[in-house]
């Protein structure tokens, strides 16, 4: 039997009349890159707002690592090492860049109330491997000249980077990245292509993206799930879900004009 | 600077003998009344400071400051009052678990228990009420205040209710009253530069992305919110054994509105401005006091607080000791 990652089984969710996923599903191997696409409004965020804990599905079942995470809150997901960024950049706005990479360190912080209180060595001992962490962090990402920078004064690109870097300060095995080239230029995009790939190398992760940029989907899924009114409509590598005549309706409608 | 920044724990050592040198120096050359100004910037700083960690750092705008006041007053009062004048005043003698009809409280343990009380009731109160956010939170605290409010006048056996408890002893010195200031800032300092803190500063900033990122927002509000009722409660004990004397409708509104002025104007989330804007409003108000009673306006200088909270909102919401943040988008 193949080991997936990620299971999701028949996944529903509905906000009171409006289904919003109808039966998703996804067995997702260890060490891939999925995208995830479709047209607005499709129940994209949503699976990942559901796969991450932050709301709670109306029926089904979600599987990481071989432990049934459904009902769990975001905060245990995280630890069991699943998070994710955010379309609408939630970044700690007003702290420098070095303080929000230092916040995402918590879960692996250990030190009690007690020795951070009165200082104790284990205290210090804890804060150099933290900073070490930064440092090697803000390396990989460049964003060494932003360190002491206030976060919501970088230019929108890196900003961008920012969230993805606060993502993996809490080391984890499988990150969701929620449109991550939105509001990129293409130059930008392109770069950030490149450093997706980069980081999945570096960091051995698993990947789901979802993403609106075509070009930037086509290049780095190996597998992309086409999902319209919360169900996955088409599934393939991505030249077949190109081709395939359900997704082209989808984005496009039909050929039948209706004059 | 670096070398500033690489042991700060040392200079926070060199600065409480500073303070204690300052201290002594004002106890033996200053006059009483200045002696007394100073207590008062002193217990008023702690509420700050305090104050300074639910609201500044875990924004968390809690109004119930004077309820944990309230709590630690009276706790520490009823510890600690002379056994001899129990039966004058009509105060309860201590049950036997507390040591029993023949002893009373020395006034440290009995400021502490103070504080540990606050603590209490802020978990117990906390893990309803921070489940609430912004508006609802600051609306359910004042709600609290009242609660305890009404028990304080309510309690006659206890508390005696609306006549209040006199004759408390006054065990408050300028020693004590700095002593704990030192602890309360030690302790609000170490807790922000510590994971825990950073938690906190999380939850202001984005309770989504904190929980996100592996922080269970829940845990770090109770902590924010006990951590700054116990030195409300110690502070409340100390202004008890300072002012002698302690009604229900003293620990109203009106002393968390105070507070809260105070930390808005010395600035939210700084390390000085909470003791700046306790320190400054509570030097305005003794300076104003000769002009109030010589043009015979009262209520002069809460006119001119309310004021001052106006216009630091509209030209420096982030107060005095705040920096700006020059937000290019």
């Amino acid at each position: 039997m193949t080991y997936f990652i990620l299971e999701v089984e028949d996944l529903w969710k509905s906000f009171g009349g409006l289904t919003a996923v109808s039966g998703y599903q996804l067995k997702l191997p260890p060490d891939s890159v999925y995208g995830l696409i479709g047209p607005n409004g499709a129940g994209k965020t949503t699976i990942f707002n559901l796969i991450s804990g932050i709301i709670k599905p109306t029926r089904g079942k979600i599987i990481f690592k071989g432990k049934d995470i459904t009902f769990w809150r975001p905060d245990q997901v995280v630890a069991l090492g699943l998070t994710r960024t955010f379309q609408n950049l939630r970044l700690f706005s007003s702290l420098t860049v070095e303080m929000n990479l230092k916040i995402a360190s918590h879960l692996h912080a250990r030190c009690n109330f007690w020795s951070s209180l009165f200082s104790f060595p284990s205290f210090f001992r804890e804060e150099r491997e933290i900073k070490k962490r930064v440092d090697y962090i803000l390396e990989v990402f460049d964003l060494v000249p932003y360190r002491e920078e206030v976060s919501s004064n970088l230019p929108y690109g890196l900003q961008r980077k920012l969230d993805i870097a606060r993502a993996l300060m809490t080391k984890p095995q499988l990150v969701l990245l929620d449109e991550p080239s939105a509001g990129m230029n293409t130059q930008e995009a392109e770069d950030l292509a490149e450093l997706i790939r980069r980081i999945k190398e570096e960091f051995q992760l698993t990947l789901i993206i979802v993403e609106h940029r075509m070009s930037l989907v086509m290049g780095l899924a190996e597998v992309v799930q086409v999902i319209d009114y919360g169900s996955v409509i088409a599934m393939g590598s991505p030249e077949e879900v190109q081709n395939d005549p359900q997704v082209i309706e989808a984005y496009l409608g039909t050929g039948d004009v209706v004059a | 600077m670096r070398k500033i920044n690489k042991f700060p724990e040392l200079w926070f050592l060199v600065g409480g003998l500073i303070l204690l040198v300052g201290v002594f120096l004002a106890d033996h050359l200053l006059n009483r009344y200045l002696v007394h100004i100073l207590i008062l910037m002193g217990i008023y700083s702690i509420t700050t400071v305090s104050l300074n960690l639910t609201n500044g750092y875990t924004g968390l705008f809690s109004l119930g400051h004077a309820a944990f006041m309230a709590i630690g007053a009276y706790t520490s009062t009823l510890l600690a009052f002379p056994i001899a004048l129990r039966e004058a005043y009509e105060l309860p003698l201590l049950p036997s678990f507390l040591g029993g009809p023949e002893y009373s409280w020395p006034f440290f343990p009995a400021l502490v228990a103070g504080g540990l009380l606050a603590s209490i009731a802020a978990l117990l109160i906390g893990a309803p009420v921070l489940r609430l956010r912004g508006h609802y939170l600051s609306v359910a605290s004042l709600g609290f205040m009242v609660i305890v409010t009404t028990f304080a006048k309510t309690l006659r056996g206890i508390t005696r209710g609306s006549m209040g408890i006199n004759a408390i002893p006054s065990y408050t010195n300028i020693y004590w009253t700095y002593l704990w200031l030192f602890i309360s800032v030690y302790v609000v300092w170490r807790i922000v530069n510590s994971r825990f803190g950073r938690a906190m500063l999380a939850i202001r900033e984005d309770e989504t992305a904190a929980q996100a990122l592996g922080i269970y927002p829940m845990k770090y509000k109770l902590l924010s919110f006990a951590v700054g009722a116990f030195f409300a409660g110690v502070a409340g004990g100390l202004y008890a054994h300072f002012t002698k004397a302690i009604r229900p409708f003293e620990f109203s509104f009106f002393l968390t509105f105070q507070i809260v002025t105070m930390l808005i104007i010395g600035g939210m989330g700084t390390t000085s401005g909470p003791i700046v804007g306790a320190a400054s409003l509570i030097a305005l108000r003794y300076a104003l006091k000769p002009v109030e009673e010589g043009l015979q306006i009262y209520g002069l200088i809460e006119l001119i607080y309310a004021t001052l909270l106006i216009v630091i909102m509209l030209w420096k919401p982030e107060g005095i000791m705040g920096k700006r943040h020059s937000r290019m988008s």
